[in-house]
């Protein structure tokens, strides 16, 4: 599909149109998307800065009215299956677990047990603030702490609480159980540190659409069956739309980049082609300092093990490390030709 | 009175007669039609109107390469888009000359 415009609002109000319009067939939604993109582009040159939600309504009202006008049918929303609540099914299940002879036996023997919480609960406790200190489980903070915890955990559970109180500790020992239970295999794997948080994105953005278990992809590095390195590949997803990639922000040189998108047949910028482009962009690094002569380093596709598929004609060695990406200047362009 | 309900009704007719008159791409359907009065008309409606006439066979499409910007996606009218509207046009004349008559008090007893 040519992409006739290529502002981030216009991509970002056709992806949101497209995304309304993605249950239609691919050749009807390539047609009306294609077309909004030319009408888009034409507002452009209009001069008029008002935004397009203003001047066309939101993406889901364009959708909705271009379906109506068009003849085509509403979107297909998936329907929500009225079910009971959840919590009444789980209630009942437990009543019924309860009331049988063998639930009635647990829930007698059941307060023989209470002491043994009452040990257990206070040496979760001392775990849990051993875990939060980061001193390990094992430590001396934790073997001076948990005499006293034991003691002062059963001389509470001896103790008629009033309601309120109750309801406290049964929170705190929630959260206490949970956090150890949570932070407990960590520590005895034999990780240094625990992470709790490593500040990667745990959903998808618009400044980084793509997620991997890794965190977020900003660039694809694509090779064929042949292990030769490919570029100007575009990839779309089970919906015919675009894999966008968020934007490399940091480079280990410090030198600061910016995407170069290839041309199309008809000149017009095709983002996300893959692997991308990059131009050194300005004489500041990162972080606004002068870039040092040499400093910047010429971008190279990461080392990767590719495996080797059966072929009938000797197929050349890949090499990937080999295969310097362009840092500036033509690249080739994928052959992309808008439907007629 | 709200025109929008109306103009649902003769959009496809008021389409044929500005592709009729000349060779238009989409914005500039929707900028004719306006500027000949039709101001409420939605953007989206002209483009769901045109690829619906066009599906129909009442339209052929061409594209034009601009050097200034973006290439242009022409419509033009057929002998079948000819055709509707004439029809689409006797309809429209006697269903407003009914309304119109109707509207001056001219009611059988």
């Amino acid at each position: 599909m040519t992409t006739p415009t290529t502002t981030g609002a216009a991509q970002r109000y056709l992806g949101a149109v497209d995304s309304e319009l993605s249950d239609l067939p691919l050749d009807a939604r390539t047609d009306l998307v294609e077309d909004l993109a030319l009408h888009l582009a034409a507002l452009d040159q209009e001069g008029d800065d008002r935004p397009y939600e203003l001047r066309l309504g939101t993406p889901v009202a364009y959708a909705t009215e271009l379906r109506l006008a068009a003849g085509l049918p509403p979107r297909v929303r998936a329907q929500v299956a009225e079910a009971p609540p959840r919590f009444l099914k789980v209630r009942q299940d437990w009543r019924r677990l309860t009331s049988s002879p063998a639930g009635r036996e647990v829930l007698t023997f059941l307060p023989l047990l209470v002491p043994a919480w009452w040990v257990l609960r206070a040496m979760l406790l001392v775990a849990a603030l051993s875990l939060f200190m980061f001193t390990g489980v094992i430590g001396l903070l934790s073997l001076v702490l948990v005499v006293p915890a034991i003691v002062g955990s059963v001389a509470l559970g001896r103790r008629r609480l009033a309601p309120t109180s109750r309801r406290v500790l049964r929170v705190a020992e929630v959260v206490v159980t949970v956090w150890t239970l949570l932070v407990l295999p960590g520590v005895f794997s034999g990780n240094d540190y625990i992470y709790v948080n490593d500040g990667a994105p745990a959903a998808a953005s618009e400044a980084f659409p793509l997620l991997s278990t890794a965190g977020p992809v900003t660039d694809i590095f694509p090779y064929d069956s042949a292990g030769v390195p490919l570029e100007g590949v575009l990839l779309f997803d089970q919906d015919g739309r675009p894999l966008r990639v968020g934007e490399q922000e940091w480079w280990a040189d410090d030198c600061r980049r910016t995407t170069l998108p290839p041309r199309a047949a008809d000149g017009v910028p095709v983002p996300f082609a893959y692997p991308q482009n990059y131009v050194l962009d300005g004489e500041t690094t990162l972080y606004g300092g002068a870039v040092e002569p040499g400093q910047c380093q010429q971008l190279s596709r990461p080392q990767v093990p590719l495996p080797v598929f059966a072929a009938a004609t000797p197929v050349p060695t890949p090499n990937p490390s080999a295969s310097p990406l362009p840092e500036a200047g033509p690249s080739p362009s994928p052959a992309v030709v808008g439907p007629s | 009175m709200d025109t929008s309900q109306l103009l649902k009704g003769v959009l496809d007719m008021a389409v044929l007669t500005v592709v009729r008159d000349a060779d238009a791409y989409g914005y500039d359907v929707v900028r004719r039609l306006r500027t000949a009065g039709l101001e409420e008309v939605g953007d989206a409606s002209v483009y769901g109107t045109m690829r619906r006439l066009y599906q129909a066979g009442a339209l052929t499409s061409y594209v034009v390469p601009s050097d200034e910007g973006p290439h242009r996606k022409y419509y033009a009218i057929n002998d079948r888009g000819r055709s509707l509207l004439e029809d689409s046009a006797k309809t429209w004349t006697s269903f407003a000359d009914t309304v119109e008559s109707l509207l001056a008090g001219n009611v059988a007893a």
